[in-house]
């Protein structure tokens, strides 16, 4: 629950001084809200909130689905970036890793050569 | 046609683009491995099978079967699950990092479309071919295997692929459930009927159907034609990859999947065509499984073979679809998969055409492929060290880390161009002139190197030396270091 608060708090900081206030907060809020309500005709959802760095645009002309697309992406990132950081499903592929892949293929490789010279 | 088919499609268009989480990945490494073990004993592995026997013998056959598909593999495991499986967002739209949005559209009309409508209208001549055959032996009619009667029967599959498509990935989804493993067991069927009509050593005896005067030569280019098959799964395993658990599973479950299943099938069509003398699978099917079986196997296949062009056609035009953009947003899902199925159609008219340049048609598209793999592989594991800005993807053509020059990385495009050029350069397989290094390395693996050098050299040039092009983004998988949790908590 705190670090919900502390991600909201973050979430409405100031760009020049890093910090947020409840005014602020307000202010962002309804300021996203006249703008979502002129691009979408609604008002923003739950989770779903339009940030400057987040203007992302679905290939749909049907409004509600665009704004599910937007609260889903948001929601789903959120998750990726708390939940799943660090997580060895989403390791990247080691050097070692790699060459152990490039071996066993060329060693296939000679495999079949052989196969082909008898 | 139900609501529920549009919004079906519409979602899994746009929804179905976004990153997975990780209690939504459904295969660990042996489901992954099954699934690609099913996808490749599909009908197309037989007639890659009895279109190498057209150049080498069994030996050879089996060697070239070995090293194109892991060569092929390879290739294209580097250029799509690599990222797929550690992001989890759908392939096409993933690659807009690569080629920028726009790009990705270039792509998918140009080459996905070409290579989609291509495979799919010689899958649907197969069916063709298969129950024109029937009808000659069940019937004692004498239609021409490359008549009218074949292209009025393809039409005819094409349509019903259509009917299928068209409702839906459920439906699809159903009719595989069926047909995969009715396949495997034809195979088996298939393996012990050619067991009990010749031996081993009569196999390797057989002569290949119509070789090259160079038999290094004929080795080189069956070589090269299965690497052209092992790449074709580009599309579809770079799809299926988001779905794994782990990267090991995305890797190696593809690579022994994939390889096992095109090995087993390959085989079964390679040694019927030495032992029948003939390449095409209804051609050889009957006289291999007599006139009950046989017409029964090839009546299943040539089904099996309808489902496999829906199959393949709905991720194809999903593809389309989503880089057309609102383009073809308001056209039903009907019509855009009927518009595809016309131009597959159209090509039916020509089956000589389309059968007999199959191998110019799989190993030049292999070599389009393999020169984007080399792009996507260089941009991904080397400029980027693995890490995207999952965010900027969706943003519009043009705009953010991914918005290039209008939404187009001129760099990956010259990259493509570089690529391809090199391998007609080593093989044109429309002149089948070669050059020395052919015989030795392929053609695909040195255009995959060009295209990744040229890639890496020129978007660095254009792009990330000015900071653009989103290189320096941070990773959103990385552990947060201990000092901030503890300020976090």
């Amino acid at each position: 629950m705190e670090d919900q608060d502390i991600r909201e708090k973050r979430r409405f900081a100031s760009p020049l001084t890093g910090r947020g206030s409840p005014r602020r907060a307000f202010l962002v809020t309804v300021l996203l809200g006249i703008e979502r309500h002129a691009r979408f005709g609604g008002p923003p959802q739950p989770g779903g909130l339009r940030t400057a760095d987040k203007d992302v645009e679905p290939d749909v002309t049907d409004e509600p689905l665009a704004l599910e697309f937007e609260n889903e992406l948001e929601r789903r990132m959120q998750i990726l970036r708390t939940d799943e950081a660090g997580d060895p499903a989403h390791r990247r592929v080691t050097l070692k890793q790699f060459a152990a892949f490039v071996g066993v293929t060329i060693a296939i490789c000679l495999i079949g050569a052989g196969v082909a010279a008898l | 046609m139900s609501e529920s088919v549009e919004a079906q499609v519409r979602a899994e268009s746009t929804l179905g683009s976004l990153p997975l989480t990780k209690d939504e990945r459904l295969w660990g490494f042996w489901d992954f491995t099954w699934v690609n073990v099913s996808l490749a004993i599909a009908t197309w592995a037989f007639l890659i099978g009895g279109a190498t026997a057209l150049m080498v013998g069994f030996a050879e056959g089996i060697a070239a079967l070995l090293i194109g598909n892991v060569i092929g593999g390879a290739i294209m495991l580097l250029g799509g699950p690599i990222m797929t499986q550690r992001y989890g967002v759908e392939h096409f739209t993933l690659l807009r990092s690569v080629l920028g949005k726009v790009g990705v559209g270039i792509m998918v009309f140009c080459v996905v479309l070409v290579v989609g409508v291509g495979w799919h209208t010689i899958l649907g001549l197969m069916v063709g071919r298969a129950y024109v055959q029937v009808s000659n032996q069940a019937f004692g009619t004498d239609y021409d295997l490359n008549g009218t009667a074949v292209t009025a029967v393809s039409i005819v599959a094409l349509f019903v692929a259509w009917l299928v498509v068209s409702r839906g990935p459920k439906l699809i989804g159903r009719l595989n459930r069926y047909i995969a493993p009715g396949l495997v067991i034809i195979t088996i069927l298939m393996i012990v009927m050619l067991f009990t009509q010749t031996t081993l050593a009569d196999l390797g005896a057989a002569p290949a159907l119509a070789p090259f005067d160079d038999p290094r030569l004929s080795f080189a280019m069956a070589v090269e034609f299965n690497v052209g098959a092992g790449i074709s799964w580009w599309q579809t395993i770079g799809s299926y990859g988001r779905l794994t658990k782990t990267p090991k599973t995305s890797i190696w479950g593809a690579y022994i999947g994939l390889l096992f299943g095109s090995m087993i099938a390959g085989s079964v069509g390679l040694a019927a065509a030495l032992v029948l003398g003939e390449a095409d699978p209804p051609a050889w099917m009957v006289p291999l499984g007599g006139p009950v079986v046989g017409v029964l196997v090839l009546a299943f296949v040539a089904f099996a073979n309808i489902t496999s062009i829906a199959s393949a056609v709905y991720p194809t035009v999903l593809a389309i679809k989503q880089a057309a953009g609102r383009l073809l947003d308001q056209v039903r899902w009907p019509i855009v998969t009927g518009g595809y199925i016309v131009c597959t159609m159209i090509l039916s008219f020509f089956p000589v055409l389309m059968v007999d340049e199959f191998q110019l048609f799989v190993t030049l598209s292999g070599g389009v492929l393999a020169s984007v793999c080399g792009v996507i592989a260089a941009d991904y594991l080397v400029l980027r060290r693995q890490v995207i800005d999952v965010p900027e993807l969706f943003k519009p053509a043009g705009k953010g880390s991914y918005g290039f020059h209008g939404g187009v990385n001129l760099g990956a495009l010259i990259a493509m161009v570089a690529g391809i050029s090199m391998f007609m350069y080593l093989y044109n397989p429309i002149t089948l002139e070669t050059r020395e290094p052919f015989t030795f390395v392929t053609a695909s693996i040195p255009a995959v190197l060009v295209a990744g050098v040229v890639h890496a050299v020129a978007t660095h040039l254009l792009y990330r030396r000015r900071g653009d092009g989103g290189f320096d983004a941070p990773d959103v998988f990385a552990a947060k270091p201990a000092a901030e949790e503890a300020r976090v908590r």
